[in-house]
């Protein structure tokens, strides 16, 4: 026993040497880039050529178009966080109240499906249907002589398409998060509840609903960061010209611009860091909240 | 030699309820429905479920309609045309090898370091968590920025031998920068599932019981720890790979010519081939998800 | 007194509190695909009694439960509350309180605000966000022992405690019945044992109509008025726990509760059955004459010491206050038998004994 101890502490140092791999590789292929970012975000090229450290990129990425960008890229987020959230909940209610074990498995896969790698095909999938050649677009211009653009103001390539387009890779991902949530509702409460004279309503005010708030706000901020860093979808269907940030810092690594353009680029991916850090802290807080109410 | 009885081993989708010590007369239906709720509820469950399915299923036969809709009635040339299309072939064979170098490294990397700190370092776990969500709060946009200024960095290098690594790195038909990004990327993924895995099969348990009963330390890994892992292994590996087939951020970014990126292009020259695509990649990735579930849920169904 | 049923023995405390019945089921039926939960029950619930619903999982006991609490129908067949048909009311209308088996208190609230809930909706005890709903659920709280963890929350309650909140809660809201559904499974066996006695001091204290379901054979002997056995939906016998264990009315029930020994031997006149030499008193239906089975249980068996006995220990097993033994029988039958413990010490494994019942063992028809 007392060997085995002895061995024990004699070789704990060496196992920690285990992880080096581990630390080494995130250190180097996320740790670096990350400060090579926050560096960059404050370098300014002087007028010798000679770098300094300044806040100019800073400023230009905080003030006129670059700040447009952030706040649409903010606001079109949020909407489609809020939307997608509550359509999302609804949609994991019913699918998790009812009874076939096979709609569950294939809403979790299809899910799943959509919410991770849905971003780019969907934009495909929405110029096929909507766009300017789409279906429903020739469709609709033939039978019935409207433009969907502009008679019915659905236009695919505008703000309002991107974001439509959202949803659906939004919604699903609000389905994957909350449904571990939904099925943590015991039954007992219900019953427990409606025993004590409780109303469906006054369920879901007084019990389901305050359990499952502190998930469902976390979910909108996960649901938020995830609009937020969206690239592909934006991309696709505007050809980059959408004033989001993502997009503009694509624009501004692009060889297109002047030099010096490279740490700019770095100042809207640090404020984009900086939006979405807390944001995402946030979720992790509120899910480790409700996990311990509903398990 | 003194026999250690282990606690037994649940399946590692069974929650237990505190012990209970016999389920109560549960009649076999689930007793969270109320049949007297029936008609309202199971009423608008339907219409949720059914538009729901509209919304979903819609822009899909839309699309696919899209992809048969001919100037001669519909057909299937679309899909017939994907393999002749130009650079499909040497985009899609370097986004497959990217997917399998960054399974690779995923696997190669984490088994190890998740083993080592279940089985050794339960102290470390913490670190490791926390490094292994960090990729989650940096937007794939963002983090390409730096990747980028550190390339630009290598390949202004004075050393010749770093600017040849970084070179190397870039290669056009097969960027190994980006397998190694994607790893970082897919991180948070793998260690979720390596995690659940090894808690839900109880890994530490095994290991003690295998070991009490004399076996050595590879026959233990090899025999026990695997198989017990295989489905949390199956389910990363899918993971990282479906995550290398879609990425399209640091790839169109890093002008990469890796199968997503051609695919945004193709609808340049070819819109109904991009949509085929699309729907392809998107049934594709729903099947081989389908397969990793159904296979997880035999494993764990083999379980007594 | 009168017999309400004729399957059911007269409730001891029928006329405690004005006679009548709290409850009654009449051939109650439900089934679940081909299982049948229930099938043609019958039971009735005197006033401030405490019948337990004992059975095997699967049994139905807990269907009968929540068909009573309105959280399910029944196929065919009647529940009174009170005498009128409690069909159509919705469970949030039948002021049922009801203990679950383990994490039913809401986890967002603190014990007390849990205890509160019924009260609040029903506007008791002063207004929505009167003091007088909060003093009434402390109250309930000291009367369950938890005062001092009125502001915890559900998760910093111990498994106990949390039964404890769950009991207060139910009992708030002035039930008319009083529902506990293995209330105590979950729970340690040290725990268990406390809290049941605290739960039938409360019930008598209260007098509140109980309907306790339980697999737990000890449980429900130990804190019932009546035990209900159930098999298969039905009721096999509804009496007394001292009934039940003495007289089970079925062999069913003769192997659920406790333990018994079953002896062949031959019935001999009415009444009386000859078991080796001895010629005993028993009770059960009389078949005629011939050979038979009677039960008898491990206490009733009586062992001496005997060099030239027949029987010989096989094995003993040391249980505290008694010690069980396993007594091989010369025709090659097993036989168990229950000696306090001060004279087990002199009968180890290989002693020969000589055995004999008590009186009144039970013919098994």
């Amino acid at each position: 026993m007392r060997s085995g101890t002895a061995a024990r502490r004699a070789r704990l140092p060496w196992s920690w040497f285990g992880l080096v791999p581990f630390f080494g590789y995130v250190s180097v292929f996320f740790l670096l880039p990350t400060a090579v970012i926050a560096y960059s975000a404050f370098r300014v090229r002087g007028e010798g050529g000679a770098s300094t450290f300044g806040v100019a990129n800073m400023s230009a990425a905080l003030g006129g178009a670059y700040l447009d960008a952030l706040w649409n890229s903010a606001t079109m987020s949020l909407v489609c966080a809020v939307i997608a959230a509550v359509l999302g909940m609804v949609l994991a209610y019913a699918v998790a109240t009812s009874r076939g074990g096979l709609l569950q498995k294939l809403v979790s896969t299809s899910a799943a499906v959509l919410a991770n790698f849905g971003g780019l095909p969907l934009a495909f999938l929405f110029v096929a249907a909507i766009g300017n050649a789409g279906v429903l677009t020739v469709f609709v211009q033939e039978r019935l002589g409207l433009s969907l653009r502009d008679d019915l103001g659905l236009d695919l390539y505008s703000r309002g398409g991107v974001q439509f387009v959202y949803l659906y890779f939004l919604i699903p991902l609000m389905v994957l998060v909350i449904t571990p949530a939904i099925e943590g509702l015991r039954p007992e409460w219900r019953e427990a509840a409606e025993g004590l004279g409780a109303r469906g309503w006054q369920y879901w005010r007084h019990v389901a609903g305050p359990a499952l708030l502190p998930h469902f706000l976390g979910s909108i901020a996960l649901l938020f960061c995830t609009a937020f860093s969206s690239y592909a979808t934006a991309e696709a269907l505007t050809n980059g010209t959408l004033a989001i940030t993502p997009l503009r810092i694509d624009g501004a690594l692009s060889g297109n611009v002047l030099a010096g353009q490279e740490n700019l680029g770095a100042a809207l991916a640090l404020s984009m860091i900086v939006v979405v850090v807390p944001l995402t802290l946030l979720y992790q807080l509120m899910q480790r909240r409700s996990s311990r109410w509903l398990q | 030699m003194v026999a250690v009885i282990g606690a037994p081993v649940a399946p590692s989708t069974v929650t237990p309820t505190a012990g209970a010590p016999a389920p109560t007369a549960a009649p076999p239906q689930s007793r969270g429905r109320v049949r007297r709720a029936g008609p309202p509820v199971r009423f608008w469950r339907g219409v949720v479920l059914g538009l729901a399915g509209l919304y979903f299923l819609g822009p899909v036969l839309v699309a696919f309609w899209f992809t048969v809709d001919g100037a001669d009635g519909p057909s299937l040339a679309a899909y017939t045309r994907i393999f002749t299309a130009t650079g499909f072939v040497d985009a899609m064979t370097s986004s497959l090898l990217l997917g399998l170098i960054s399974v690779a490294i995923t696997l190669a990397l984490m088994v190890p370091t998740m083993l080592l700190v279940h089985l050794r370092l339960p102290r470390a776990r913490p670190y490791v968590e926390v490094f292994s969500l960090l990729p989650l709060v940096i937007p794939p946009v963002a983090l390409v920025v730096g990747v980028r200024g550190v390339l630009g960095w290598g390949n202004g290098s004075e050393f010749v031998e770093v600017s040849a690594v970084f070179t190397a790195l870039q290669d056009k038909s097969l960027p190994l920068v980006l397998a190694l990004m994607y790893v970082v990327i897919a991180l948070p993924f793998t260690y979720r599932s390596l995690d659940a895995g090894l808690r839900g099969s109880k890994v530490t348990v095994l290991v003690e019981a295998a070991l009490n009963l004399g076996a050595r330390w590879p026959t233990v890994l090899w025999r026990v720890v695997l198989p017990a892992l295989r489905t949390s292994l199956l389910n990363a590996g899918f993971l990282a790979f479906a995550l290398v087939m879609g990425e399209y951020t640091i790839a169109k970014i890093l002008i990469f010519p890796t199968f997503p990126v051609w695919l945004a292009q193709s609808g340049a020259t070819d819109g109904q081939l991009q949509v085929a695509l699309a729907l392809l990649s998107l049934a594709v990735t729903w099947a081989l998800l389908l397969i990793v579930v159904a296979v997880a849920g035999r494993t764990r169904k083999a379980k007594p | 007194m009168t017999n309400p049923s004729v399957r059911n023995e007269t409730p001891p405390r029928a006329t405690v509190n004005g006679g009548g019945t709290a409850v009654s089921f009449v051939g109650v039926r439900r089934t679940f695909g081909a299982v049948n939960a229930l099938d043609g029950l019958d039971l009735d619930v005197a006033p401030g009694e405490l019948v337990a619903l004992l059975g095997p999982s699967g049994c139905g006991k807990t269907t009968a439960l929540r068909i009573l609490a309105g959280f399910d129908q029944p196929d065919s067949g009647q529940v009174l509350v009170g005498g009128s048909d409690a069909a159509g009311l919705p469970a949030n209308r039948r002021d049922m309180g009801m203990v679950f088996q383990s994490y039913s208190l809401f986890p967002t609230m603190t014990a007390q605000d849990n205890v509160a809930f019924g009260l609040g909706l029903r506007g008791r005890g002063g207004g929505r966000r009167g003091g007088g709903r909060l003093a009434r659920a402390r109250e309930l709280l000291d009367l369950v022992g938890l005062a001092d963890h009125v502001a915890k929350f559900p998760h910093q309650l111990s498994g106990g405690q949390q039964q404890r909140v769950a009991l207060a809660r139910a009992l708030a809201i002035a039930p008319r019945v009083l529902l506990l559904d293995e209330p105590l499974s979950a729970l340690d066996a040290k725990v268990r044992y406390q809290l049941r006695e605290e739960i039938r001091r409360i019930q008598l204290d209260l007098g509140v109509t109980t309907l306790l379901v339980t697999h737990d054979q000890e449980e429900a002997l130990a804190v019932a008025d009546r035990v209900a056995v159930m098999r298969a939906g039905r009721l096999e016998q509804c009496a007394p726990p001292s009934e039940v264990y003495r007289r089970p009315a079925t062999p069913f029930v003769a192997e659920f509760v406790g333990t018994m020994n079953h002896i062949p031997a031959v019935a001999v006149d009415r009444g009386t059955v000859r078991v080796g030499e001895q010629t005993l008193v028993c009770d059960g239906a009389w078949p005629g004459p011939g050979p038979v089975t009677v039960l008898a249980r491990p206490e009733a068996v009586l062992v001496h010491e005997a060099t030239e006995g027949d029987t010989v220990v096989s094995a003993a097993t040391f249980y505290g206050a008694s010690t069980r033994l396993r007594l091989a029988r010369p025709d090659g039958a097993e036989l168990l038998a229950d000696v306090a413990s001060h004279r087990g010490g002199a009968l180890t494994p290989g002693t020969r004994v000589h055995v004999s019942l008590l009186d009144r063992p039970v013919l098994l028809a």
